[in-house]
């Protein structure tokens, strides 16, 4: 993400500048970017409420040849502490929570949570919802919805980002029959158990970078799989070293 | 290393210091050259592609506007990846590395991890190094590869998830 500095070339409209900050990064003191008037030529910026967003107004306003396109509207949190919060966010889709969809609101200014309202009072998600609030405070805004959108992609209004993730079929709030609960706890026993039985059988043996062998005394799990693939960074061969430094060299002669 | 110590390591560059991008050098090859290799399943092209972005790099390092110089850096090598794998082939660039493959029984994998990674899509393997390897935040990755920030985390599970059963003696 880089700063915007005067030297650059200035942009036509506000819209060019804001394309800009789409591939390279908003500003420090830009809390988002959104449509003054629904058309992609008027927009307004939301800078943050201090002395850093009154000098990116004026930045601003030096970038851009018809300054009449940008409206300005004060705000609390820049745009990259929202993606931050929401890209936090992310882990918790995959826990059963009732959460169903997150995203960055650039003209509300914060990071909107919906929890489903089936799981409104459960202990885990209230417990959730408290964390959040604590840790985020008003960077957030939790709403509940009844029904549930099975949208893999994004929702383009005047939303940055918004994941929809897939709902557990617990979360759908149906009333379970006793007989009908009674198989979901048996089943998954049952298949425990036979899994426990037979996984001796099935041990694969993992080849490490180095060349050695681990045999696994179970199945690997995500976490696992995601430090392995941390730890399994490749080498570079010390030719490539030489030539790297030789090229420097006749580079600095 | 941390971003403040990188600026300063580039700002060190820039001005011709060698010993600076020795460090800097020695600090990035490996995960710069995993990420490449990783997409483009080549031995020797991302040896050439790692040693071209390390000569770039010091013939034009960043300058101090650039907040983030390791996702600066990772942008570059995605950028030459994808201009080299053009030019090879005017095809899309999971097509490219599919022909890539073609070729892989010349190539030594290593590792299981590997032939399991050799699996996922071109865009997959970019995304899971860039996250895994180089340890940037999924909004640098969406960024950096052009697509959401939830497509990237969806990846990035998904591909761990299709490990997770390779490595487990499962197929996909």
């Amino acid at each position: 993400m880089n700063d915007i500095t005067t030297n650059q070339a200035p942009y036509s409209t506000a819209f060019d500048l804001f394309q800009h900050w789409c591939n390279d990064g908003y500003p420090d003191y830009v809390t988002g970017v959104w449509s003054t008037d629904g058309s992609s030529y008027n927009l307004t910026v939301g800078v943050t409420n201090d002395a850093a967003g009154e000098a990116g107004k004026k930045e601003i306003l030096n970038l851009i040849e018809d300054d009449t396109s940008v409206t300005f509207a004060p705000q609390t949190f820049t745009h990259d502490y929202l993606m931050q919060i929401q890209e936090e966010l992310l882990p918790y889709f995959e826990q059963d929570l009732g959460l169903v969809a997150s995203g960055v609101y650039d003209r509300e200014n914060h990071v909107g949570v919906e929890i489903l309202t089936a799981r409104a009072n459960e202990e885990a998600t209230l417990i959730f919802i408290a964390e959040l609030q604590a840790k985020y405070g008003d960077a957030i805004s939790i709403s509940y919805t009844e029904n549930y959108v099975t949208l893999t992609d994004e929702l383009h209004t005047n939303t940055t980002t918004v994941l929809i993730e897939p709902l557990s079929p617990s979360a759908t709030g149906t009333p379970f029959s006793p007989l009908l609960a009674a198989g979901l706890i048996l089943i998954p026993l049952l298949v425990f158990g036979i899994y426990f039985a037979l996984r001796r059988r099935f041990v694969p043996v993992l080849q490490t970078n180095a060349g050695g062998t681990v045999a696994q005394s179970s199945k690997l799990s995500v976490k696992q799989v995601e430090e392995i693939v941390k730890e399994s960074s490749l080498t570079i061969s010390k030719e490539v070293d030489e030539r790297v430094m030789e090229g420097i060299g006749k580079v600095i002669r | 290393m941390d971003k403040t110590q990188l600026s300063q390591l580039f700002s060190q560059v820039q001005q011709g210091d060698k010993d600076a991008f020795t460090q800097l050098y020695h600090d990035l090859k490996q995960p710069v050259f995993t990420i490449i290799y990783r997409i483009v399943q080549n031995q020797t092209i991302a040896e050439d592609l790692t040693q071209d972005l390390f000569v770039k790099l010091f013939t034009a390092p960043p300058d101090s506007t650039v907040k983030n110089p390791r996702a600066w850096i990772f942008q570059m090598a995605h950028n030459l990846v994808i201009d080299t794998l053009r030019k090879a082939q005017p095809v899309g660039l999971d097509d490219v590395t599919l022909a890539a493959e073609e070729c892989i029984n010349t190539i030594v994998i290593k590792t299981d991890l590997e032939r399991a990674i050799a699996t996922l899509s071109c865009t997959e393997r970019e995304i899971l190094s860039l996250r895994a390897n180089a340890g940037l935040s999924f909004s640098d990755i969406a960024r950096i590869t052009g697509q959401s920030l939830s497509a990237v985390y969806r990846s990035y599970r998904k591909s761990l998830k299709s490990l997770q059963t390779l490595l487990n003696g499962g197929t996909l």
